[in-house]
């Protein structure tokens, strides 16, 4: 085998040149020529730098980061003109275009909307320079998955109050036409209180525009594949059924410990959402009773009209396992009871 | 090209910006196979499955959806389908899939017999092919632009200062090109300005988000 150019060495690094190099140039000293005078064209810019800590930045004064990922990054904030501490989001892109920019608007007054306890309050969006922000309620004791990820697989009644309370938020948002596209263990915040919230709405998409995707940024579609339904995955519509599948997946990962479905890549993981038989929550925790890991399972079935029909119905059918269920009293007490009467 | 493709939701617009994509970077897989030790013809055979059951699939626009890089993607999606997905006879029946793509078949072997004998991985193979391919593919893009804007000259003069730390003679190139010094520097500015852009669209089809740009590169 011959792997070079005859006789050739690049100019500059005269590092011997490829038998193919385009155009006959060195790719080394090409890739690095591009480096050296590398303009950004305008549309791929990302929309600038995030603060720093103690910096105030728009109407904010930046706290610690809380976390940060593909989107962007959520900082504790202080609220100059109120006062109060909010969680900031800062998403990294642009709003490229008038369009953009008002259906991002719209959608944070959509979000602003749902006033419910079980739910993280938007207070809005706005642009901070060229960065859209979403200012939101600061919940303040970490993420179902942090916490799972702490403590392992959850006792069974904890679990089912979590997730209950998750179902209540995802009803309040639905009744009033928003969708959640991304619910997961890490978008459920539990407050100091207990309280478990559904959050992250700022990534949603009203169920009234369900079919129009560029409602939301670019055609980046939202979700994470591990509890995303088969139709999100595939691109299909969403509807309820969706939302539905996600928080059977996210009950799932609370009672075992882990993701219903998992691949060594992310196409296996995709091949599997999309055609593997859902696992029982059973095999992975025995104790898990029979009922409850039927109602995982109706959740996380494959076609949509397979699952439960509402949120409603699936918070009915959850009330079963809930921890604060009024348990029957004991024999000695049953007597007891007789013989006053 | 695949992230415009998805702007407007369209499966089959998705599936010929893929079929585009692979025919476009089919020969750092083919190469990738071939380092692992499958004969020609193998290689070849697998190479068009591969592509043809990822078309199939219709999956692999989401996975790109989702994030993440199609270089990557691609890489990882050819290892799972060497390892549980092939087999032979799947191979033979080919041709069944709804979105044809073409590979230059004749010319992969002649491709890989002169690649590099150093014991390279498959993967390092992998890589250093892509990124000869995109940056054939970029340079091939400037040479159409120059030469649809009647200045084909001006390219293959200045070509080579579109490497790092060239510095360019621009009186000489000037007189060849019959312009003045300032205007060849100028030209030469144009030129080394156009290509990162062109670079960086290239890249942003392979790529989910405008920041894995950076990154890529």
């Amino acid at each position: 085998m011959n792997s070079t150019h005859p006789n050739r060495s690049c100019p500059q690094c005269e590092q011997p040149l490829p038998a193919d190099a385009p155009y006959g140039l060195c790719p080394e000293c090409l890739m690095l020529g591009a480096l050296e005078t590398m303009p950004m064209p305008d549309h791929l810019k990302p929309s600038g730098r995030l603060p720093e800590l103690g910096e105030v930045f728009g109407g904010y004064r930046i706290g610690r980061e809380l976390g940060r990922g593909g989107m962007g990054a959520v900082f504790e904030a202080e609220q100059l003109e109120t006062g109060r501490v909010i969680a900031l989001k800062l998403l990294n892109h642009q709003l490229d275009s008038p369009e953009a920019r008002a259906r991002f608007l719209r959608e944070g007054r959509l979000a602003a909307s749902i006033n419910h306890p079980n739910s993280v309050y938007v207070f809005g969006t706005e642009e901070i320079g060229e960065m859209p922000a979403i200012s939101m309620e600061l919940v303040g004791g970490g993420t179902l998955e942090e916490i799972v990820k702490a403590r392992g697989a959850l006792p069974i009644g904890e679990a089912v109050d979590m997730i209950s309370q998750v179902v209540e938020g995802l009803e309040a948002a639905e009744e009033i036409g928003i969708l959640h596209r991304d619910v997961k263990p890490g978008n459920c915040f539990q407050d100091v209180d207990g309280t478990v919230k559904i959050g992250d709405f700022g990534l949603s998409i009203s169920a009234e525009a369900r079919d129009k995707n560029l409602l939301t940024m670019d055609g980046t579609i939202f979700g994470t594949p591990a509890f995303s339904s088969p139709e999100q995955l595939r691109g299909d519509e969403l509807n309820v059924q969706s939302g539905i599948y996600a928080v059977g997946a996210t009950l799932f990962y609370l009672l075992t410990g882990k993701a219903a479905f998992g691949g060594k890549s992310v196409a296996q993981l995709f091949a599997n959402v999309l055609e593997s038989k859902s696992p029982s929550p059973k095999k992975k925790r025995p104790d898990n009773p029979e009922g409850l890991a039927a109602i995982v399972l109706r959740c996380l079935r494959k076609i949509p009209f397979g699952r439960f029909g509402s949120y409603l119905e699936l918070r009915k059918a959850l009330a079963a396992f809930k921890s604060d269920l009024p348990s029957p009293a004991n024999s000695g007490l049953r007597f007891l009871a007789g013989t006053a009467d | 090209m695949v992230i415009a493709a998805q702007g407007n939701d369209s499966a089959p617009a998705v599936g010929r910006a893929l079929a585009i994509l692979c025919e476009t970077y089919w020969y750092p897989l083919y190469a990738f196979v071939r380092r692992l030790g499958h004969s020609s013809h193998d290689a070849q055979d697998l190479t068009q499955a591969f592509f043809e059951k990822l078309l199939e699939k219709n999956y692999i626009g989401d996975v790109i959806r989702e994030r993440g890089r199609f270089r990557s993607f691609l890489l990882s999606s050819l290892k799972h389908f060497l390892a549980n997905e092939w087999d032979r006879s799947q191979a033979q029946k080919r041709g069944g899939g709804q979105i044809s793509i073409s590979l230059d078949e004749k010319n992969a072997e002649a491709r890989y017999l002169l690649e590099s004998a150093d014991p390279m991985t498959a993967e390092r193979l992998f890589e250093r092919r892509w990124a000869m391919t995109l940056l054939d593919l970029v340079l091939k893009r400037l040479r159409e632009e120059m030469s649809e804007s009647g200045k084909l000259e001006v390219f293959e003069a200045l070509k080579d200062h579109l490497m790092a730390g060239t510095k360019a003679p621009f009186a000489e190139i000037g007189l060849e090109l019959g312009m003045s010094e300032g205007n060849a520097r100028v030209t030469a500015h144009r030129l080394k300005k156009r290509y990162p852009e062109l670079l960086r669209e290239e890249i942003a089809q392979t790529v989910a988000e405008p920041s894995e740009v950076e990154d890529e590169i």
